[in-house]
């Protein structure tokens, strides 16, 4: 923790530096405007009713995405024909341009929720195929004790599947979070929602703000690092097994 | 109740494990199959349990089967099985169907051939030998109609083996109960024999 601390405190000299040789704030603002800029956000109603927007939005993509991607990897694991058919589909989600879906839902849904449909989509295929992975690398030894002991799907489950899934779901967790906040505010900006962080970050950019751009930056790193952490304690707790007595 | 193998025939890769094996077993029959190693005894066991197919030949039963096809039965096979993250006690729970309730009636099971102090702890921290009897504790608790044992007595030391022996002759009741063994030995005077790398037929 403490390396880590000095880590960041020697890159934000280095970034200081940078800024006091380039001389142009417009350009390169450095860390002190920085912080001023995100104290004056701050003050503003604007500035938290558009943090929360944002993250409700793209948590709630994230959680149905993630539903989404265990549940249909389990069907697709449970049957061989829907594996074949749905696999296609979450390829071509996974590598279709994030900017595609973003223009293709400007056009159906409008820009209102395209920070909760892009997460969705972003996050769908990492949990679907992390999910299936873990799945299909499940101990056929286990299996076949339980069909032989008729065991009950819920201790399959949860003696089975679920230690077998644990480091499957910890790596598109952490991967899906990050990946989460970059493609949902990439869309905001794109799509220009009232009330976001991504107009927030689009209104810096056209008032050449660069101090205020790297305040709402920052805002972000900060959310995603904070739900990533949350994201942690909960799955830590879920995950980790203590035997009852 | 009833077990029976009619003519079973088993081939790997050109070489013939057994053939045309018949044997058959009643409401509380004992049988015991021997040989030494690779002649068939655990694929013998895997047939009559329905996780594989015979060459030719068929398992009759009137033993319930699982949804997949296997044949519900208590089981200990020649690897342990047994979630790593959890204990004894809810290993054989989870296995038998039984929940909180049933605790206590599987740590009276469990006491009798481990130390108290181990059938809480993950199955991951106990002993090889440990993890075995635990085995067989989940395959004795199983309500099923058959119980059938795949070595189970390697890695246990005579006075251990004695003991565990002792338990499922104890709690056998009218279940049909299957045994494997390199050798027959006093123990298992009273067992049906079958040896798979013979032409066998018993009844």
């Amino acid at each position: 923790m403490k390396r880590k601390l000095i880590a960041v405190i020697l890159w934000v000299a280095i970034w200081e530096c940078l800024s006091l040789a380039v001389k142009n704030p417009l350009l390169l603002a450095g860390p002190w405007d920085t912080l001023q800029a995100l104290g004056r956000l701050a003050v503003t109603a604007d500035f938290w009713l558009s943090m929360l927007n944002t993250s409700l939005h793209i948590l709630c993509g994230f959680a149905v995405g993630s539903l989404l991607g265990i549940i249909t990897a389990a069907a697709a694991y449970r049957y061989r024909w829907f594996s074949d058919f749905f696999g296609v589909f979450m390829q071509a989600i996974k590598s279709v341009p994030v900017v595609s879906f973003v223009l293709i839902l400007l056009i159906w849904t409008g820009s209102r929720m395209l920070s909760f449909w892009i997460p969705l989509l972003v996050v769908w295929p990492v949990f679907y195929l992390n999910t299936k992975k873990g799945l299909d690398a499940s101990d056929r030894g286990m299996l076949e004790m339980a069909d032989v002991f008729g065991m009950h799907l819920s201790a399959k489950i949860r003696t089975i599947y679920l230690p077998q899934l644990k480091p499957y779901f910890l790596s598109a967790f952490s991967l899906a979070l990050g990946m989460c906040w970059k493609s949902g505010v990439a869309a905001e900006v794109i799509g220009q929602p009232l009330g976001t962080i991504g107009n927030g970050l689009y209104r810096s950019k056209i008032n050449l703000d660069t101090a205020r751009l790297f305040a709402w930056t920052l805002v972000i790193v900060l959310l995603s690092v904070l739900f990533e952490r949350i994201a942690d304690w909960i799955l830590s707790r879920l995950l980790v097994h203590k035997p009852t007595k | 109740m009833y077990l029976r193998a009619e003519n079973l025939t088993k081939t790997y890769d050109e070489r013939t494990i057994f053939q045309k094996l018949s044997f058959e077993m009643q409401e509380g029959g004992r049988l015991l199959i021997t040989g030494a190693s690779g002649t068939g005894k655990t694929t013998l066991i895997r047939i009559l349990l329905g996780l594989e197919k015979p060459d030719s030949g068929r398992v009759d039963t009137d033993l319930p089967r699982s949804g997949k096809g296997a044949l519900r039965a208590g089981c200990v096979f020649q690897d342990d099985r047994l979630a790593g993250d959890f204990s004894a006690v809810e290993n054989v729970a989870a296995a038998d169907g039984l929940d909180r309730s049933g605790f206590s009636e599987i740590r009276q099971m469990l006491v009798r051939l481990l130390p108290t102090d181990s059938i809480d702890q993950p199955v991951r921290e106990l002993s090889g030998g440990m993890r075995r009897r635990v085995c067989i504790v989940r395959a004795l608790m199983s309500d099923a109609g058959i119980i059938i044992f795949d070595e189970p007595f390697s890695g246990l030391d005579e006075e251990n083996r004695k003991r565990c022996f002792e338990l499922i002759r104890e709690q056998q009741g009218n279940r049909m109960l299957i045994m494997t063994a390199h050798s027959r030995t006093e123990a298992y005077n009273d067992f049906r024999e079958v040896t798979p790398g013979e032409k066998t037929q018993a009844s």
